[in-house]
């Protein structure tokens, strides 16, 4: 424990520095106003902002991105409240009682309940994360080649179960992803593989321009199709402050939303939409009365709203102690951390530690500082909105084609991300989702990398994944999970979990 | 029932054929890498597996394609997809040699013409007003090495 403070202290000491200071005020800022602007996701905007990144000290860019990610997480609940627009996937829940609540006039006590529940959401789990990170990295360490393929193809698999959309087609993207990370010089023998004689593609396809073609590009193009789309008006906001009965009711619901959303992270493919979901199912089982939700009851925000941000907090926790990206947010972070030199993983907390503990703690401060940033301007955010979609997307493109040009100062790039904005706008109109397809991408080199030197080192043998125990293990979980999946009864509430959260 | 081939989704016919002819096409790519065994894995082992396995899934979407019904491809939009793309090919050509104001202007002019109802004059004047912010941004506070006019010496 006293070891835990002492990190934290030191963590603190790094985040508190000006600059990282600035930079996590930024990422924070940004995220929220990407988080209020529906069609720009987080996925999409901290592609767009890797380059910007690489001239940045890698703190600095670590804790601006990180802040990116859960502002996002944040500022998708203020429009899912005011106007019935979820910016975020994982703020769709919040919808469903936050908007109703506005129209009785009483949004900013949900706006105050939703930035009370993500602060305290967001600062336990940060602890989850501080207190778990140095377990984790230590079991880590024990770890040899034929557990880490385990564990690659378990939260591969895992994450698909979780995730959104047919299984078939989500399996089969990211088998595509893995498809497209061999492309490029093997490491083992120098050759080249899937080149087609173009010397730009040695190293592989660079991961920026393909994810701002699959998420940046692609979603301009799906946002194009349904032009004029109107905004809705907004009530004006009466007072901020939830009364005593609000947060009564609201506590119990922050704390349980706090605990699954903290859970539901660390699971690959998990993270803040299905830990939004969970908890407005729980809370709707656990009430008293459950024929309030749906028309404004509190705690169909207070949980969620937690639940989601402590979920965007740990599911830092596989990236930073197993270097596992569970989602494509992740998948993004592990591009940017190898862009500084940094390899996420065990050995991170040893050789980085002031990276380690100062991302963590910065944290917290990106918490404390999204609340300051939302409630008082609240306005400025709902104004906003009012941007016309036909400004921002030209914007959005230039920053696309500038990022992507200046990556080796070549138009080269800027054609990998014009054609993989095509490749991501048929595969939307196919009903498959580019997410999955990314999280293949990244983790196929690690893949085949641990396939190969376990398969070394057990002389050939394939029962090296059954003979060692850890690597057993996960194995024989991921066996479960997929028979879990094939049984009827749970796909069938699986399928119903959804088309509720599209609903 | 319906008859075979009424009950379909041209959603899932195109993705499991598209999926099936790259993991073919990658396998027998993947042959003409050296394979290795097991114990010394050549460049190609490993792809022809993945390959494999992509061909496989493709398949088996394609076969459910053709037996159960879904949705099926709806509203491509052909107009904003060519003016986009188009607009960044041409930026990704241009770029060094009509430099940066008037590649970037050159973006925005072709991308917006998929937006109707905009006027050439609030193109323009949104395509000066970006390009003038990214070069603050880009060029003034980033260092990017793009020329910002065209070099114009012979």
């Amino acid at each position: 424990m006293i070891d835990l403070f002492g990190n934290i202290a030191m963590g603190l000491g790094v985040a508190v520095q000006p600059m990282n200071l600035a930079f996590c005020f930024i990422g924070a800022l940004l995220g929220t106003l990407i988080g209020v602007l529906p069609g720009v996701g987080p996925t999409a905007t901290m592609a767009l902002l890797l380059p910007l990144t690489f001239g940045l000290p890698t703190e600095a860019s670590i804790i601006m991105l990180a802040g990116i990610y859960y502002g996002a997480q944040y500022g998708g609940s203020t429009t899912a409240i005011l106007l019935n627009l979820p910016g975020e996937t994982s703020s769709v829940v919040t919808t469903l009682d936050g908007h109703q609540m506005a129209k009785q006039g009483r949004a900013g006590a949900a706006l105050a309940i939703a930035a009370i529940g993500s602060l305290f959401g967001g600062s336990v789990a940060t602890l989850v994360l501080a207190a778990f990170g140095p377990i984790m990295t230590r079991a880590a360490l024990s770890f040899e080649a034929a557990d880490y393929f385990s564990l690659i193809l378990f939260g591969l698999l895992v994450s698909i179960v979780l995730a959104h959309g047919s299984v078939l087609k989500s399996v089969t993207m990211v088998v595509a992803g893995v498809a497209l990370g061999v492309i490029g010089v093997d490491i083992n023998t120098g050759q080249f593989r899937f080149t087609f004689g173009l010397m730009e593609l040695a190293e592989g396809i660079n991961f920026v321009p393909l994810a701002m073609g699959l998420f940046g590009v692609a979603e301009i193009l799906r946002n194009l199709e349904n032009q004029g789309a109107d905004v809705g008006t907004v009530r004006p906001i009466s007072s901020l402050w939830p009364t005593r009965d609000d947060m009564r009711r609201s506590w119990p619901a922050i704390l349980r939303g706090t605990g699954i959303g903290s859970l539901l992270g660390v699971l690959p493919g998990g993270g803040a939409t299905l830990a939004s979901f969970a908890s407005y199912s729980l809370e709707k089982k656990v009430a008293a009365n459950p024929s309030r939700f749906g028309k404004g009851a509190i705690e169909g925000v207070a949980g969620p709203e937690s639940a989601n941000n402590a979920a965007a907090q740990t599911s830092f926790v596989p990236l930073l102690t197993l270097g596992l990206p569970t989602n494509a947010v992740m998948a993004l972070l592990v591009g940017a951390f190898i862009i500084q030199g940094v390899q996420p993983g065990p050995m991170m907390l040893k050789q980085q530690p002031a990276l380690f503990w100062g991302l963590i703690s910065s944290m917290w401060i990106g918490n404390i500082m999204l609340v300051i940033i939302n409630l008082p301007l609240i306005g400025l955010w709902v104004k906003l909105l009012r941007v016309r979609y036909e400004y921002l997307f030209p914007a959005v493109l230039l920053f696309c084609a500038i990022g992507a040009y200046s990556l080796n100062n070549s138009g080269f790039d800027v054609l990998v991300m014009v054609a993989f904005g095509a490749i991501g706008y048929l595969l939307i109109k196919l009903g498959c989702e580019p997410a999955p397809l990314l999280l293949g991408f990244v983790l196929g080199p690690m893949l085949e990398e641990n396939l190969r030197r376990a398969l070394m080192l057990s002389r050939g043998s394939l029962l090296t994944f059954v003979e060692r125990p850890i690597s057993l293990t996960i194995l024989i979980a991921l066996a479960i999970t997929l028979v879990m999946l094939a049984l009827p009864s749970l796909r069938r509430k699986r399928d119903v979990a959804f088309a509720e959260e599209e609903n | 029932m319906t008859p075979f081939g009424i009950k379909h989704s041209s959603q899932d016919i195109i993705a499991g054929a598209i999926f099936l002819a790259a993991g073919v096409v990658g396998v027998f790519g993947s042959f003409s890498y050296p394979m290795g065994t097991a114990l010394q894995m050549g460049p190609g082992y490993f792809p022809a597996l993945v390959f494999g396995v992509l061909a496989a899934l493709g398949a088996a979407i394609l076969l459910k394609g053709l037996l159960v019904a879904g949705p099926g491809i709806t509203g491509w939009a052909w107009r904003p997809f060519a003016l986009v793309l188009g607009g960044l090919v041409l930026f990704a050509l241009v770029a060094q040699t009509l430099g940066f104001i008037l590649s970037c202007m050159a973006l925005v002019l072709v991308a917006t013409a998929a937006v109707p109802g905009l006027s050439l004059l609030s193109r323009l004047g949104l395509a000066l007003v970006l390009a003038g912010f990214c070069w603050v941004v880009f060029l003034l506070g980033l260092g990017i090495l793009i020329p910002t006019w065209p070099d114009l010496t012979p």
